[in-house]
């Protein structure tokens, strides 16, 4: 026998033909899946309703994606704690996981806030050299981005979002997350890859700040976020 | 699910996405668990297939149709073999997996069939690009993309999964 491409070509038809024999129908393949699962599921749905702007930053802007980040090994994740408090509007959840922390927000029975009163807060303090080079602003779907860059391409990812049942996940393999205040409000800071970030809420909004500028700096920068003034 | 299917593009890619996710999501379990055999990883695969499917949705002519199974499935089988590579830390060459996931019919009544079986009896990775490139005709281009592999990998797998295909035909053969 000689393997002519038409021979290969119906062979192949075949062969698919036989394994699609074998899978059973939707209905009945009995399985629940994990809540995990269903978790990683709605938030890729979400994802879609970003504009997409906004998903094309996130896809090209690497530097996003640490305060973004997708990028995790869920699959070797094992539960290490939960730590959880409460704020007016939502429910803010720390999950540590052995490579990452996750962070959950959940909507209390105050409910979100319209998206209508949306309120852009941005930090009043930058350190010099430092000039703002890309910004998405996206308050209808409840999401800020502000990204400042220095002459030698060190850069400052300044977030701003408003929590609607979402998740934020942090490498945090080989570091650990510490608790700041951020004026008035709890936060936290974590180095991982040689960036520095600290993430925070306040009643309303959930901030995250990415530097290279060590925790100092960026925490001061966290502090300096105020209501932008109309 | 249907109020997080408010913002997938246009009403028509909703709907299709809807329909594959509710006709699908457990045969790609099924077949990611056959293959990997892992269940928390089989979940993960399903999410990574539908990653990779919700950019298609404006290339689904129609949803319900065989050729959209066939890909979907194949498109799980292509998640599944880059996370196994992944997960054993390995680059190129073949995926051998413990057990082949499918079974394969003993018998066969036609050039067609022979050929049919001993695909089937590949490596993954290698019946998997054969799939790509003769059921569904893509070009080396459009595979290096699916596959997120260069257009020279693609070539070079091609030309091993037909040659180990011959080997397998050459050793059919010679048992007759």
């Amino acid at each position: 026998m000689i393997l002519t491409e038409e021979l290969l070509r119906r062979a192949a038809v075949q062969a698919e033909i036989n394994l699609l024999a074998q899978i059973p129908q939707e209905n009945e393949i009995k399985h629940t899946f994990s809540k995990r699962y269903e978790r990683k599921m709605r938030r890729l749905i979400r994802s879609q309703r970003r504009p997409p702007a906004v998903n094309t930053a996130i896809r090209v802007t690497k530097r996003t994606v640490l305060v973004l980040a997708a990028a995790v090994t869920l699959m070797l994740a094992t539960v290490l704690g939960v730590g959880a408090w409460r704020a007016r509007f939502f429910e803010m959840l720390q999950e540590v996981f052995e490579k990452y922390t996750e962070i959950r927000f959940e909507i209390t029975d105050g409910g979100a806030r319209a998206v209508s009163e949306f309120e852009i807060w941005i930090p009043a303090y930058i350190p010099d050299g430092y000039n703002l080079t890309a910004s998405i602003e996206h308050p209808e779907i409840g999401f800020i981005m502000y990204e400042y860059s220095d002459a030698y391409n060190h850069f400052i990812v300044y977030c701003q979002n408003l929590p609607d049942a979402g998740v934020v996940q942090y490498n945090t393999e080989n570091t650990g997350v510490i608790d700041v205040k951020v004026g008035e409000n709890a936060g936290h800071y974590l180095a991982t890859d040689g960036r520095d970030v600290v993430f925070w809420t306040n009643d309303s909004y959930f901030f995250d700040i990415t530097t290279s500028l060590g925790e100092k700096e960026t925490l001061r920068i966290a502090k300096s976020v105020t209501k932008k003034k109309s | 699910m249907l109020i997080y299917l408010a913002g997938i593009g246009s009403e028509e890619e909703k709907s299709k996405f809807e329909y594959i996710y509710e006709s699908y999501q457990k045969q790609i379990y099924y077949v990611a668990l056959r293959i990997l055999k892992d269940s928390h990883l089989a979940e993960d695969a399903v999410h990574e297939t539908f990653l990779k499917l919700i950019p298609k949705l404006p290339d689904f002519k129609d949803p319900k149709s065989g050729e959209t199974r066939r890909y979907v499935i194949l498109t799980a089988e292509s998640v599944c073999i880059d996370m196994y590579r992944k997960k054993h830390k390995r680059d190129v060459g073949a995926v051998f997996f413990e057990d082949l996931p499918y079974e394969v019919a003993a018998a066969a009544s036609s050039d067609t069939d022979e050929v049919a079986i001993l695909i089937e009896k590949l490596p993954l990775n290698y019946s998997v690009i054969i799939k790509y490139k003769y059921t569904f005709g893509f070009t080396d281009k459009e595979i290096a993309k699916e596959l997120a592999i260069t257009e020279s990998n693609v070539r070079k797998r091609l030309e091993r999964a037909r040659n180990a295909l011959l080997k397998l035909m050459e050793g059919a053969e010679a048992t007759l």
